[in-house]
């Protein structure tokens, strides 16, 4: 068994048998699949500049809309991947669509520009869910 | 002209039955010239404090009782006359509450100062009269006659319903033969004959929401507030018992309920003695604290005990410091929040930050202007909170109490109660209620209809007369539960203050809210339990390691390096994404900063754009502005910007020239929404005051426009300074040890924003090792195991407590499990939970 198979097998008996991963994030069993596909992941994002389109993958961890300074209402979500989290931010344009998968899909797929601030982390602003098909997923 | 009083109403505290408020009562009330009304809500007195206060707002005498169900005298309306009747109903009432069930034996001492009236709907005597069972109609009256004597009166009725007329005459003949009076009454569960429909779907969501199968709403739609008129046309023939409830009326108005009469538990016999052991025991702990005492802390100890003796709150002050030290023995974590962290006795008493240090003003906590006891919330390891609730109601017994919460209709809620009361099918209430958005919880549909345009087109629209029931029913009470930590400690029992009833966990619960204390003015303290004292707690077992957690220096460098990094997932306060994300463009170097975080971060601050003021301002990207350099000490920590609630309290006093007291009222005043009048009215106060001051007018405008756009988001620096405290200590704890840190956060139960899947995930990625189950070592919790953490038994699917306490018990007792076989024969574990070890392979 290579070891890409190896993380496939207990991601299954862990998805199977436990109520929290321990050995491996949910995310680990696809992610040379998501890499294919041109997938970063949430280190590799912390280190990237201003407006890059970006795909992202991630568990939904936190929904989160406050009040803003305009009075608009923005989703502010917290995906988790294996190696941290990443900081969404979906804007009333791109809502609808992103939106219904942040709110109906344990796991997520999102494309998606950098920004990043000075001294802040970098939050991708979502624009669209991508669809990927595979039966691992 | 004969007068009528309405002495038969039950409002929406009896729940859903009555479909007004106390307060919309005495509105309507006043809109028909009553002099008098009676609030007799179902078996509770919850809803009386807000009607005594409201109806002698409005120049009316509030006549209070309540209707009791007795089991053989069936529902009865019982007057109080006097405080030894108010007493009797109160003892009544938590007698019905705690034995569900009363008989007329229970109430037999219990019957001075209250009037007692029968005969209304579902009282015994008209039930056997409308089955033409008359002897016993007539029993059941020598019995209340026995009790009652001449306080007996025999209710007479007209809703225009078929049998009215007939029971009426019965009632008529039995009072004249036994020389019992009568008095007219009218039952009112409505104030208008439109809102009818609205109590035969709260009964309806008795039936079939809380499946309650034997209630009947009220018949027809006449059980509505009649004016005198109506109701003297309607009895012409019965002056004399119309007479009768005015007459009732008068007897019962001279009571007043004993608001801001009841103190706290006298500790010493005098008032003097508590000062005395009050000053004494925070004389003692500042010498130890801070030796040699300093000056300026004399200054402030001096002040502030001076001001809590001409308030007499020594007492209150012992009290608390008695639950601290019982806490503080047991070894159960506890801090103060809010404004109380502002005094320098609290900080010597409770502990926390220093508020000398820290610059945190007392005034804000506690001025000559404060009538009322002040707030002091103390948060306590919520695991261990319960310990702390059987002192206090081991050592003060029958004076003390939780307070009640009442809960209202909010709009979800309502759509899902109502639809169901309307028979709509449970897919139909799901679509509706899945697509209002969450934010409307906590407003009314109309103003939400208004406020998002997404909803335009929302299916309710469609729905007229649910939508219209919805409406009405929007911010009605429907229930009440117990207070979150609410504890009212008395001078006398409660039981002569208010009626009790039971929680869940058998603690006495006061039928008085959170807003009702205040206007009773109590003595109330706050247990909260605080799920981060907790997860701290369990760190500190863990780390196995002698420190003092609370008194460790607030400059610890790799704390605030890691705060920097934005690495703050666990850390008190600021884990959420917004809070991570200005931790990282604050980059807070002191404990200060720290404070400024936490106030910052709240919607008034970013609706108000203080946050991005503050940093710019701070980076020099924004100029400092001060409209005068009085200002300058207030604001310069803050750049200039207000952020606390202090800083406007300081700017009226120094500035306007108000005295503390005046300034506090004025924040209060300014944080409040306020009509035009009123902001002229303060406006007016405050440059008149920093006119008198020797400012200009129009700096004193430029200064006043600044402090009333910032006034509504300032946040009390004292609770964000006590909060800030638990933030360092958590984060010094994630700093020097992460791994103790982490198992804190696991077993203490959900604490902050993230599930343990997170927190697990972090610790992996910070080079901490994982271990799934295992039968030979897993625990009941997160546990230490080879430098990581291994996982408990219970996180195996299907797997529970109790079996999983079996097999760690077997295991204690036998030893390691040598195989599968051998686990299965030793704890008998079901094919299922073997299945399931193994496929996680924890055997």
């Amino acid at each position: 068994m290579n070891y890409n198979n190896f993380i496939k097998n207990w991601c299954i008996r862990e998805q199977i048998a436990l109520k929290i991963p321990c050995r491996f994030h949910p995310l680990e069993k696809i992610r040379p699949l998501l890499k294919n596909k041109g997938f970063i992941d949430s280190n590799t994002l912390s280190k990237m500049k201003n407006n890059n389109i970006v795909q992202i993958a991630g568990k939904v961890i936190l929904v989160h809309t406050p009040p803003t300074r305009t009075s608009t209402r923005v989703m502010f979500v917290t995906l988790e991947d294996e190696k941290g989290l990443i900081d969404v931010v979906i804007i009333p344009e791109n809502a609808p669509e992103c939106a219904r998968d942040v709110l109906n899909k344990d796991i997520v797929f999102l494309k998606g520009t950098t920004r990043k601030t000075p001294g802040s982390i970098v939050k991708v602003i979502a624009i669209s869910p991508v669809r990927i098909k595979n039966k691992s997923i | 002209m004969t007068e009528f009083v309405h002495l038969h109403i039950t409002s929406s505290f009896s729940f859903l039955w009555g479909t007004f408020l106390p307060e919309e009562l005495i509105n309507f009330a006043y809109q028909l010239k009553f002099p008098y009304i009676a609030l007799t809500d179902n078996n509770t007195l919850l809803g009386i404090t807000r009607f005594y206060v409201c109806a002698k707002k409005y120049g009316i005498d509030p006549i209070i009782g309540a209707q009791i169900d007795i089991k053989d005298a069936g529902r009865i309306v019982f007057l109080v006359k006097n405080i030894d009747g108010y007493k009797n109903l109160c003892r009544i009432i938590t007698q019905k509450n705690i034995k569900k069930q009363i008989v007329l034996k229970d109430i037999y001492n219990l019957t001075s100062g209250l009037i007692c009236i029968t005969g209304g709907r579902f009282s015994l005597e008209r039930i056997y009269i409308q089955k033409r069972q008359i002897d016993y109609a007539i029993y059941n009256l020598k019995n209340l006659k026995e009790l009652f004597r001449q306080n007996l009166y025999i209710a007479i009725q007209n809703h225009k319903l078929s049998d009215d007329k007939k029971v009426m005459d019965i009632q008529l003949d039995i009072s004249r033969k036994f020389n019992i009076d009568t008095v007219v009454t009218h039952e009112v569960a409505y104030l208008k004959k439109q809102d009818s429909d609205l109590h035969k779907i709260f009964c309806n969501i008795l039936k079939k929401y809380h499946h309650k199968k034997d209630i009947s709403p009220l018949p027809g739609d006449n059980f509505f507030l009649t004016s005198n008129a109506y109701m003297e046309k309607l009895f012409a023939n019965n002056k004399n018992a119309l007479y009768n409830s005015y007459k009732i009326a008068k007897m019962c108005k001279e009571f007043e309920l004993p608001l801001n009469k009841i103190g706290p538990p006298k500790i010493f016999s005098s008032p003097n003695k508590s000062y005395k052991r009050l000053s004494s025991i925070c004389f003692k702990i500042l010498a130890r604290k801070n030796s040699p005492v300093s000056i300026e802390y004399l200054e402030r100890i001096v002040k502030e005990l001076e001001v809590i003796k001409r308030h007499k709150l020594s007492d209150f002050f012992l009290i608390a410091r008695d639950i601290y030290e019982f806490s503080k023995k047991r070894n159960i974590r506890c801090s103060i929040r809010g404004s109380a962290a502002s005094s320098l006795v609290v900080y010597l008493l409770f502990g926390g930050v220093d508020p000398v240090e820290n610059n945190l003003l007392f005034e804000r906590f506690l001025n000559e202007g404060r009538q009322d006891f002040p707030d002091v919330d103390m948060d306590f390891d919520s695991e261990r909170r319960d310990e702390v609730f059987e002192f206090i109601f081991d050592k003060y017994r029958d004076r003390c109490g939780l307070l009640s919460t009442v809960l209202t209709f909010r709009v979800r809620g309502a759509v899902r109660m109502i639809g169901r009361a309307m028979d709509y099918p449970y897919s139909e209430i799901k679509r509706l209620c899945a697509t209002l958005p969450s934010a409307m919880r906590r407003i009314d549909i109309d103003s939400a209809l208004k406020k998002y345009p997404e909803l335009k087109n929302h299916p309710i629209l469609k729905e007229h007369k649910l939508l219209e029931m919805v409406k009405k029913a929007t911010s009605l009470p429907y229930a009440s539960s117990t207070h979150l930590g609410g504890v009212i400690i008395l001078e006398e029992p409660l039981e002569n203050i208010i009626s009790i009833h039971l929680s869940n966990k058998g603690y006495p619960v006061a039928e008085l809210d959170k807003e009702d204390v205040e206007k009773w003015g109590l003595f109330k303290l706050d247990i909260l339990g605080l799920r981060m004292h907790t997860a701290i707690a369990k760190s500190l077992y863990f780390l196995k390691k002698d420190i003092s957690i609370d008194e460790i220096p607030l400059d610890d460098e790799a704390t605030y390096k890691t705060l920097q990094k934005g690495d703050t997932i666990g850390v008190f306060q600021l884990e959420s994404p917004g809070q991570r994300e200005l931790v990282r463009r604050l980059k807070p170097k002191n404990f200060f900063d720290i404070v400024v975080e936490i106030s910052l971060f709240r919607p008034g601050p970013v609706k108000g754009n203080m946050m991005s003021d503050f940093l710019d301002r701070r980076d020099g990207k924004q100029p400092i502005f001060y409209p005068c350099k009085e200002l300058i000490p207030i604001l310069k920590d803050t750049n200039g910007v207000i952020v606390f609630q202090e800083q406007v309290l300081e700017i009226a006093h120094s500035f306007a020239g108000m005295s503390y007291s005046e300034a506090d009222a004025f924040r209060r005043a300014m944080t409040k929404d306020r009509s035009k009048e009123e902001m002229e009215s303060l406006k007016e106060k405050f440059i008149n005051g920093a006119i008198k001051s020797g400012h200009d007018e129009s700096v004193a405008e430029n200064v006043f426009d600044m402090v009333s756009c910032f006034a509504a988001y300032g946040f009390c620096k004292a609770h964000a300074a006590s909060f800030a405290h638990i933030t360092y200590i958590s984060g010094y704890l994630k700093t020097h040890y992460p791994l103790e840190f982490y198992l804190g956060l696991l077993n203490a139960g959900s604490v902050g924003s993230y599930p343990p899947s997170v927190i697990l995930n972090e610790a992996k990625t910070k080079g901490i090792s994982l271990y799934p189950p295992h039968v030979n070592y897993s625990d009941l919790n997160f546990s230490p195991y080879k430098n990581g953490i291994i996982y408990p038994l219970t996180t195996v699917k299907f797997l529970g407590e109790k079996t999983a306490k079996t097999i760690i018990k077997e295991r204690e007792k036998k030893g390691l499990f040598k195989n599968e076989f051998d686990l299965a024969s030793r704890c008998k574990l079901s094919h299922r939970v073997i299945k399931m070890l193994k496929i996680a392979g924890a055997i």
